[in-house]
């Protein structure tokens, strides 16, 4: 009451109640901004096709990963990792392909005698060379002294200019390849092409790439 | 106490209003009226949570209770802090500052045409006409408080919220000051302020509130601004929620 006047009377009323500034709505945005994301990262799962494609492999080849043993595994990797080294040496040197006695000398596995050597069947290298005046090639062919551990491998090296025909995907032919036997002392063909090395009881060995893993992993690629 | 008849600024009411930040009870039971068309006055020790009751009643806490505000004609709200944190190298003018409170467009675009008169005649109120361009880092803590003050009438408002707007003013300053309360309770402006300085309360204060975390006491200065009740409110054993 002011001067026995109530003060409604005295003032034309318009209230409004001050609302507490609590975050609650801030608290409401939060949760309904986290809902609409997790819906739509559910629905983007849901609706997301992964293109499954089936990587076959041939008769002819071997997962290095699934189908070799620990021991074949070993001696595998080191020649991968030797043939980028020999064929790095053909392309800036003089032409020629390296000496096995040379990478022995120089601690390349796996030629050299070392104890993964010892331990993976002691194979035993040899390099061929194609006769002059048709495909430059090299081959390197191991052949294990203890068969019940390893079976024999042959790196096959060729430089671009030598693919050609008779091979079994000449579009996507790298400048080398592994070939695997299980026989201690297999049979070498006449000419080394995909075909003849196939008939004479070879098998190629097809490396799993870490993008073939990804893929794999994400279900993304069945083999 | 006088009341203006064709008062028209609005009347606030605190009722059960409390306030607790992180567990501490800041204010507990607050419960007074502000009447249209008055000064009221709110005073209190330090930490007696007088600035965050304003805030409380600016919708900037989380409180508890009710606030209402009956408004009259308008509905404008003039706002004066105690104290403006800014960066003093801020190459940033009187006017500048004023732009950017004034308007909606960038302070960097210039003061629009039509805020110039009325930004002329708020610094005009508080005397401060003559320094438009002065940087407002080189002001003096007054004259910035009185800056503060002219930001606070524009728009005209019906209820001007102060907290403790004599701080760092001087005579002149504080003259100017209580001579523009005195003409906005004129035109109906309800005014709530924070004020420290209980001589001046007693003076130009139609009503005074005493807050220590609870409600002191609420009503005429002339009652209620006893030596025993100031001596207890500010003796060192406060009140607590």
């Amino acid at each position: 009451m002011i001067m026995g006047r109530k003060l409604e009377d005295m003032h034309p009323v318009r209230e409004e109640f001050v609302r507490p500034c609590n975050g609650g709505s801030e608290t409401w945005w939060l949760i309904g901004c986290a809902l609409l994301t997790l819906t739509i990262c559910s629905l983007s799962i849901g609706v997301r096709k992964a293109n499954v494609q089936s990587q076959s492999l041939h008769s002819w080849q071997l997962n290095a990963f699934r189908d070799l043993r620990a021991e074949e595994r070993g001696t595998y990797s080191a020649l991968y990792t030797a043939a980028i080294e020999i064929d790095d040496t053909h392309q800036n040197g003089d032409g020629e392909w390296l000496e096995v006695s040379d990478m022995e000398q120089d601690f390349v596995p796996p030629f050299v005698h070392d104890a993964a050597w010892r331990r993976q069947g002691k194979l035993v290298w040899q390099r061929k060379l194609l006769p002059a005046g048709t495909l430059d090639m090299a081959l390197y062919l191991g052949e294990p002294q203890q068969k019940e551990i390893s079976g024999s491998f042959l790196l096959v090296m060729q430089h671009s200019h030598g693919n050609g025909s008779g091979h079994a995907a000449p579009s996507t032919h790298p400048s080398h390849e592994i070939w695997y036997s299980p026989s201690p002392h297999p049979r070498l063909p006449a000419s080394y092409t995909d075909q003849a090395l196939i008939t004479s009881g070879w098998k190629e060995v097809v490396p799993l790439r870490g993008r073939d893993e990804i893929m794999r992993t994400k279900g993304e690629n069945v083999s | 106490m006088t009341v203006p008849t064709n008062a028209m600024g609005p009347a606030i009411h605190f009722e059960r209003v409390g306030l607790q930040l992180g567990g501490n009870c800041i204010l507990s039971n607050v419960d007074f009226s502000v009447e249209p068309g008055t000064i009221h006055c709110i005073i209190g020790p330090n930490g007696g949570g007088k600035s965050s009751l304003v805030r409380c009643l600016l919708g900037q806490m989380p409180h508890t209770g009710t606030i209402r505000i009956g408004w009259g004609t308008g509905n404008v709200i003039g706002y004066v802090p105690q104290s403006l944190d800014f960066d003093r190298t801020l190459p940033m003018t009187v006017k500048d500052f004023m732009a950017m409170i004034c308007q909606n467009r960038p302070a960097f675009c210039g003061l629009g045409r039509k805020y110039g008169p009325i930004v002329e005649h708020a610094l005009k109120m508080v005397g401060m006409e003559g320094k438009r361009q002065r940087p407002f880092g080189a002001l003096s803590g007054g004259e910035r408080q009185r800056v503060l003050l002219a930001q606070g009438l524009i728009p005209k408002p019906d209820l001007l919220v102060l907290d403790e707007p004599g701080t760092g003013l001087d005579k002149a300053g504080a003259s100017i000051m209580r001579d523009l309360l005195a003409d906005l309770k004129e035109r109906g402006v309800t005014i709530l302020m924070i004020h420290h300085d209980l001589a001046e309360v007693r003076d130009m204060a139609d009503s005074v509130t005493c807050i220590n975390r609870n409600l002191v006491f609420s009503g005429e200065p002339e009652v209620e601004l006893t030596p025993e009740k100031i001596l207890n409110v500010f003796s060192p054993a406060g009140g607590t929620c």
